[in-house]
């Protein structure tokens, strides 16, 4: 995987746990910017099988580069701002067809199993568990 | 207390794990079991309490308890196939299926629901494929009986079942659904509620810490992390299997294993692997069945929001339930899920999801698994495994039922809102009046998030070699000494959890094997 691949795909983990643009908004003191999201996205593509590895990273290639077909913005998904990106984010998620709604929930579910998974977002949610460990 | 998990028996050369391995092994018992989950241990602690020798592969690593961990990516990377990115794909239909790939299989990681297989199945799989006399109620309750005393399955007392489970007791009562706690594989269970991490306690009877360590106990052998390839043949018999041994990413094939079996080969890997071992040998599949006839519960969760605080992820895992209808055809559950996987089920994204992470502890997941009709296939494309499967619409309008239920069950039991995640349906339901949605909704398979954990019938047994793969001895129609006793032979799904009747048929055939062996 690209450096360059890599910051899109830990830009669209850093778009569904937004930080800067929260604090008023969900009143979640903790964003995925301020986890090492690389290090686990790296992880993450090691460990997945072939065809899964092969279709998501094809999923988040597309994903960057259509907001014009959606949104009618000629940027790339890492460079609209926060309130487009999260249009963008909506207009895939609540699609009519399902394999675009699909790719939105598998985006989601890399986002939590890595937001997630830290210990210092677990104890903000209350999940008081002992030996938390990050996912890395 | 002593660790169970780490049995020094694992410690022992009885066990060879894979990652280690430097050179090519050879091997001779007289059975070769591919798999070491709830079937394949269940079939090496039958046949080694009898005197026969056994040798187990298993193509995940052993997984210590000394490795346990809350992180669910740690655990799933470890212990899930394709580190839980397993799914059924289909253009209009997805659903992940979340299976274990260790010592112990799906064991490990699930919560030990443990129900007898109902009458009914019993009586159409009688009825319908003419097992009633090769494979009769009686036997199998013996073997229920058994499981039930060595695996200690108990009710979920009260007092470790948690707001989550009280909950759905208090909407059961409310509406008068028949309902009661859960009967687990759990001995003294203290409702840690990380069942689906590994019980760190060592209280749910996994069969890592159950019949592995009785197998070994008499003298099995146990391969892990290796991938069996290939059966080996010779005059219509299968006489052994041949596999690699893989690294410790399991990315890379390493050393290569190869075992003679004097009596015969047990496949025990599960409802999906079984098939495509046998399709990648191109072998036992004159009829065209192998892979075919793929069944399952697919589930639906339903979360509930509540002013005060449930904190799902104290108490039992799955500590509570409904009386699951055979005519309803679906069965409801609770179930605690850690915040990784808790998150995906919140309705929306980004910013909309985000607002849900302090509401967490006020929340209570239950869920629906319908006994589905549809049927689907399992192949290798191009060299790839693939689940197809699609529910029918008479499946969905079972699911909508009991999503109507469970929503009515959460608002029963005090639920300010709900959140149906259903597609075309608002995110949060916030009135009991709202949940008439759900049954109104024309619900298409896409439209509802579902999860699949119960998987049947790639192999069905039948009595005729042109409708189905193995005979009533669970043996291959098509080649001598071949066996299958995983869920792969269910001729259908059965509407509950599985795991029991998955030891018990497995009991049950390695019983009928050792009579044909000797």
């Amino acid at each position: 995987m690209s450096r360059y691949e890599r910051r899109w795909i830990v830009g669209v983990v850093h778009a569904i746990y937004p930080s800067d643009v929260t604090a008023g908004v969900t009143g979640f003191p903790l964003g995925a910017k301020e986890f090492p999201m690389d290090r686990f996205v790296e992880d993450f593509f090691r460990h997945t099988s072939f065809q899964a590895r092969w279709g998501l990273r094809f999923a988040f290639f597309l994903f960057q580069i259509l907001p014009f077909l959606f949104i009618g913005r000629f940027r790339f998904f890492h460079r609209l701002d926060p309130k487009d990106q999260q249009r963008y984010l909506e207009c895939w998620h609540y699609h009519r067809f399902h394999v675009i709604r699909e790719v939105t929930v598998l985006f989601k579910l890399v986002a939590s199993l890595g937001f997630c998974g830290f210990p210092e977002v677990q104890e903000r949610i209350g999940y008081d568990k002992p030996n938390r460990q990050p996912p890395l | 207390m002593t660790n169970p998990t780490d049995n020094p028996l694992y410690n022992s050369n009885q066990h060879v794990r894979g990652e280690f391995v430097e050179k090519d092994l050879y091997d001779e018992a007289d059975y070769c079991i591919v798999g070491s989950g709830a079937a394949g241990a269940a079939c090496a602690r039958t046949l080694t309490k009898e005197g026969a020798s056994v040798i187990l592969v298993e193509e995940g690593p052993y997984y210590s308890s000394a490795n346990y961990t809350v992180n669910v990516w740690k655990t799933m990377k470890k212990v899930c196939r394709e580190a839980g990115m397993l799914a059924a794909i289909t253009p209009s239909f997805s659903m992940p299926i979340l299976q274990g790939t260790c010592v112990g299989g799906s064991t490990l990681i699930n919560s030990a629901i443990s129900w007898r297989l109902p009458e009914e199945a019993h009586h159409v799989w009688a009825k319908q494929f003419g097992l009633g006399e090769a494979l009769p109620y009686a036997a199998l309750e013996n073997c229920f009986s058994t499981i039930e005393e060595e695996l200690h399955i108990v009710s979920t007392p009260d007092n470790v079942a948690g707001k989550n489970n009280l909950l759905m007791k208090k909407g059961a009562q409310a509406l008068g659904i028949p309902a009661s706690p859960t009967l687990r594989a759990v001995h003294e269970c203290e409702g840690k509620g990380l069942c689906l991490q590994g019980c760190p306690n060592h209280r749910k009877q996994s069969m890592t810490i159950t019949y592995i360590p009785m197998a070994l106990q008499k003298g099995a052998r146990l391969y892990s992390s290796c991938r069996v390839e290939k059966i080996s043949v010779e005059k219509g018999a299968s006489v052994g299997v041949i596999g690699h041994f893989l690294s410790q990413d399991r990315q890379r094939k390493k050393m290569k294993l190869q075992v003679r079996a004097r009596k015969g080969v047990i496949l025990a890997a599960s409802a999906i692997q079984t098939p495509l071992l046998l399709q990648r040998n191109r072998l036992a599949n004159s009829s065209g069945q192998v892979g075919a006839h793929f069944q399952a519960h697919p589930g639906a969760a339903m979360l509930g929001f509540y002013k005060e605080e449930v904190r799902q992820w104290e108490g039992a895992t799955q500590g509570f339930q409904t009386k699951p209808s055979w005519e309803k055809r679906y069965k409801l559950e609770s179930l605690t899920l850690p915040p990784e996987l808790l998150m995906i089920r919140m309705p929306g994204i980004g910013l909309k999801t985000m607002s849900y992470l302090d509401s967490l502890r006020h929340t209570a997941l239950w869920v629906a698994a319908i006994r589905s009709e549809a049927q689907g296939k399992i192949r290798n494309f191009l060299g790839i495994p693939q689940v197809l499967y699609v529910p029918t619409p008479r499946d969905m309008e079972t699911l909508r039922n009991a999503l109507k239920t469970l929503a009515d069950m959460h608002f029963a039991a005090g639920a300010y809102a709900v959140a149906p995640n259903v597609l075309g349906l608002p995110d949060l339901l916030t009135s009991p009046d709202q949940t008439r949605l759900l049954s109104e909704q024309p619900a298409q398979p896409g439209q509802v998030t579902m999860a699949a954990t119960h998987l049947f019938g790639t192999c069905r047994m039948g009595v005729d070699p042109k409708t189905s793969v193995v005979n009533p001895r669970f043996e291959c129609h098509d080649v001598k000494k071949l066996y299958i006793t995983d869920s792969s032979v269910f001729p259908t799904n059965i509407g509950v959890n599985p795991q029991h009747t998955i030891i018990a048929m497995a009991m049950h055939a390695s019983h009928g094997i050792l009579d044909r062996g000797s």
